[in-house]
């Protein structure tokens, strides 16, 4: 997350780089109807050595997971594992030759124990399986990833990163040649993230290979030895980390760089606050925060995952009900424990899938589900809804060439569009915002923050919530520091760098 | 409206609604072969009276499945409904009053189902099944363990038409028409089908989840009431055990005519064609002089062959090319495949096909 890259990177691999390949992709292609998801793509991985996968989202990586664990069959193109050529594999078969992949939604049976998902799909035993080494041999892979759980234990209760170590020890059995790694930090503190790379130094030490694929360009740097990226289905960059700049990563991924946001502070104080929290508490999951929002205004709250700002933007959007303290809306009381009517208050969760999209249902629907909140007339007129359907896409810059299109079928930035851009029509006066970016793009990123600040221009409070110090630094007026469910700090905008919102988080 | 009308048909409910079509036409003109008359106003309106009942409550049932929910008392509370008024008119009350009381229950019913499944956060399923039983014992400790005779009364219901068409038909036709405006042409029907689809993200988004989920719940058993009534009416008698076995039929109506399991789909016309295909089915056996046994034989065969073809079609448009094992069928989640209740957690299946 931080601190400069080192200069020298060569040390890294143990072993030799002409050592055959643990897992090599030849000329892979692979198109859907209508597009191409991958073009000519060729990619190897070495015992010993991360790789990083590199891309924006739609770049092909999804795809190229998929074909790398057997999920889905390349239209063209080889597949093999430690030399060995592979024809029609499937999820099977790849796991058998010790190609594991921790997806980014964790794979945990949540009514069974740790030792269990430790070794879910291989039970010691013949015919009865064997409860005594299955505690044994959980145990011990317990402690290669550092994790000091009772095998027996219940995996409920645990944090998503102790689930994401029981996957880890899952996939590190004595067969495994190579792991895929998609977005492993994507929900990790971060302290659980340098606990991660502990683990992955580990599995390098150990001769496995390593597929990394992050949006964190400091997490490449600081994790991985060579890197490939892909761009539109093609790969335009492979070669060593150690030659690499930042900037020139940047350039590889998107062609140019914009990375700027504009920021004005307009914020209206005169009309008072839009939206005002005193001395609020949830259980002990907040603590007596109070905090003014003013129209015009975007103002920043963040800190470590679990340290409340998710739970902040449920109080804000009235999803739960605090526990003491009151919520003011425009100078009114809120008394009632529903969800805040989405004409005053319109929310873009965290967990965009689970919790933002009807996922089975198309790019239009989605668009109209704000509509469907704020109060209107009882009849819906079919035809309306569609011309607007369309003028939300265009606002929101949705890539998609019809509302009619499953949400599904999107890349996560432009679900997420779909998602801020349900309220784009409504003239909702205070946005909530939960990790607006988690996971996607930064060209999606530059322009969901210019998304926020016009909305902000126009008049309406946002909030943003997010674990992502930079990303509020970049885009809020104001910022707020919280730490174990406490506001620690505030801090303006403009000097809100990352350095010194983590120096605050830390109370120094 | 007409273009919403004419994308309606193309889209998804063609595809649903054509087997079912295709089904009643080929029945149809293989029992006209065998034996004439079987394509006749006469037999149509036969059929339809037949299925009147059961139309009705599973045109309620689609209410409830498209918002991803489930009531399995719906049987035995028609039966109870039956047995109620026939006990009110033949202690005196008037058929007015009967039917007003029969329909007040039916909304408070409704009431209580939708604030315990909102409030209490109990699983429908289990709730449901615990009504069946409590019903059919109600209906039968009212009726005193026989059928309820009403002699004269609700007449106009029994042979009444208006225009020429059997009350009972008319009645159907109407809750067909007002059910597909209020699902496709309201607001709250939009709602229905936005909370049957997430639950989570309709809440999160500001929809009155809530509100929806009581009203599915009202509309459903005021709707059983009245098929209650009908019930009673035709066959003369409030009869505790007619309603045996109905929540079942009308649920696979329901998912007959392209609901799914998981909530978010559904139309009320899909469920009336998967009511009408069961009438359809039972009337050609009559005509065939076959033993009425081998109704409810043809009539899982419809709903297995259904379900199989929406599966596979599902499969073919999210695998767009892909190969996959067929035994992935059976863990697909797809239009009628999908399990009863909505998963907690996404399954790794799903996860996978998300990640794109």
């Amino acid at each position: 997350m931080t601190g400069a890259p080192p200069a020298v990177r060569e040390d890294r691999a143990v072993h030799p780089v002409d050592a055959p390949p643990a897992f090599e992709l030849s000329n892979i292609s692979k198109s859907y109807p209508g597009a191409i998801a991958l073009s000519d793509v060729s990619l190897s991985l070495l015992p010993g050595q991360v790789h990083a996968l590199l891309g924006e989202n739609g770049a092909g990586k999804s795809t190229l997971i998929k074909i790398a664990s057997g999920a889905i069959q390349p239209d063209s193109g080889t597949v093999r594992v430690a030399g060995q050529e592979i024809r029609s594999l499937t999820r099977r078969d790849v796991q058998a030759l010790g190609v594991r992949v921790i997806y980014q939604e964790r794979q945990i049976a949540r009514d069974l124990t740790v030792g269990e998902n430790v070794m879910l799909d291989r039970l010691p035993g013949k015919n009865l399986v064997s409860w005594r080494a299955t505690w044994k041999e959980a145990a011990a892979r317990l402690a290669i990833v550092g994790l000091d759980l009772d095998p027996q234990a219940s995996v409920r209760g645990l944090s998503v990163a102790q689930w994401q170590l029981i996957e880890l020890a899952r996939a590190v059995d004595y067969g495994a040649r190579a792991i895929i790694m998609d977005e492993p930090t994507a929900s990790l503190s971060r302290a659980e993230v340098e606990r991660l790379f502990q683990v992955v130094d580990t599995l390098r030490e150990r001769g496995v290979a390593v597929l990394y694929i992050s949006h964190h360009l400091d997490e490449i740097f600081r994790i991985a030895d060579t890197v490939t990226v892909l761009r539109d289905g093609r790969r335009v960059f492979h070669g060593a980390v150690a030659s690499l700049t930042p900037e020139r990563l940047v350039e590889e991924m998107f062609g140019q760089v914009v990375h700027t946001v504009h920021r004005s502070d307009q914020a209206r104080r005169d009309e008072g606050p839009a939206i005002s929290l005193a001395d609020v508490s949830l259980g002990n999951r907040l603590h007596r925060v109070s905090c003014e929002v003013y129209p015009g205004e975007v103002v920043g709250f963040t800190g470590a995952t679990g340290s409340g700002t998710s739970d902040l933007a449920s109080v804000f959007v009235g999803a739960l009900r605090p526990t003491s303290g009151t919520v003011t809306l425009s100078g009114k009381k809120r008394v009632t424990s529903r969800r805040a009517a989405a004409s005053s208050v319109a929310f873009l969760p965290s967990d965009r899938k689970r919790r933002g999209l009807l996922l089975d249902k198309t790019i239009g629907e989605n668009l109209m589900l704000g509509r469907l909140a704020v109060k209107g007339s009882t009849i819906v007129r079919h035809g309306a809804l569609r011309r607007e359907s369309h003028e939300l896409m265009k606002a929101a810059n949705v890539k998609s060439d019809s509302p009619d299109r499953a949400v599904r079928t999107l890349s996560g930035g432009n679900q997420q569009k779909v998602i801020i851009g349900r309220w784009l029509n409504l003239k909702s006066r205070i946005l909530v915002f939960d990790e607006p970016t988690a996971g996607i793009d930064i060209p999606s990123k530059m322009e969901i923050y210019a998304t926020l600040r016009r909305l902000a221009g126009e008049g309406a409070a946002v909030v943003v919530c997010s674990t992502d110090f930079q990303e509020v630094g970049l885009v809020a007026d104001r910022v707020f520091v919280m730490r174990d469910g406490e506001l620690v700090g505030e801090v303006a905008g403009e000097l809100a760098t990352e350095h010194r919102l983590i120096a605050m988080e830390m109370g120094v | 409206m007409t273009s919403a009308i004419r994308r309606m048909v193309r889209g998804e409910s063609a595809k649903v609604f054509a087997p079912l079509v295709i089904a009643v036409v080929v029945l149809s003109a293989y029992t006209e072969f065998r034996e004439d008359n079987f394509v006749a106003w006469a037999n149509l309106e036969n059929i339809l009276l037949q299925t009147s009942v059961l139309g009705i409550i599973a045109i309620g049932q689609t209410f409830l499945i498209a918002a991803g929910q489930i009531d399995l008392s719906v049987g035995t509370f028609a039966a109870f409904s039956a047995v109620l008024a026939a006990t009110q008119v033949t202690g005196g009350r008037s058929e007015l009053l009967s039917i007003t009381v029969c329909l007040v229950v039916g909304v408070l019913v409704g009431l209580m189902w939708g604030a315990i499944v909102t409030k209490i956060k109990v699983p429908p399923f289990i709730l449901t099944l615990g009504g069946l039983s409590v019903f059919q014992s109600l209906a039968l400790v009212r009726a005193k363990n026989s059928p309820v005779p009403v002699r004269d009364s609700f007449e106009w219901i029994r042979t009444g038409d208006v225009l020429g068409v059997r009350t009972p038909i008319v009645v159907l036709l109407v809750v067909l028409i007002a059910a597909s405006i209020v699902l496709h042409f309201t607001r709250f029907g939009r709602q229905v089908y936005a909370l049957g689809s997430s639950e989570e993200a309709s809440y999160l988004a500001g929809l009155p989840t809530a509100r929806t989920k009581v009203l599915v719940y009202v509309i459903s058993s005021t709707l059983v009431a009245i098929a209650g009534l009908i019930l009673m009416a035709r066959i003369g008698s409030g009869d505790p055990r007619s309603g045996g076995g109905l929540e079942l039929k009308a649920i696979a109506a329901v998912v007959l005519g392209g609901a799914s399991l998981s909530g978010g789909r559904g139309t009320a016309f899909g469920s009336f064609l998967g009511v009408f295909v069961l009438g359809v089915v039972q009337a050609s056996l009559t005509f065939l002089d076959i033993n009425d046994s081998w109704s409810d034989f043809v009539f899982g065969g419809v709903l297995i062959v259904a379900v199989l073809i929406t599966a596979i079609s599902d499969l073919r448009r999210d695998n767009q090319g892909q190969r996959r094992p067929l035994s992935q069928i059976f863990s697909m989640r797809g239009a009628a495949t999908a399990p009863m209740m909505p998963a907690e957690e996404t399954t790794n299946q799903q996860q996978l096909e998300e990640q794109s």
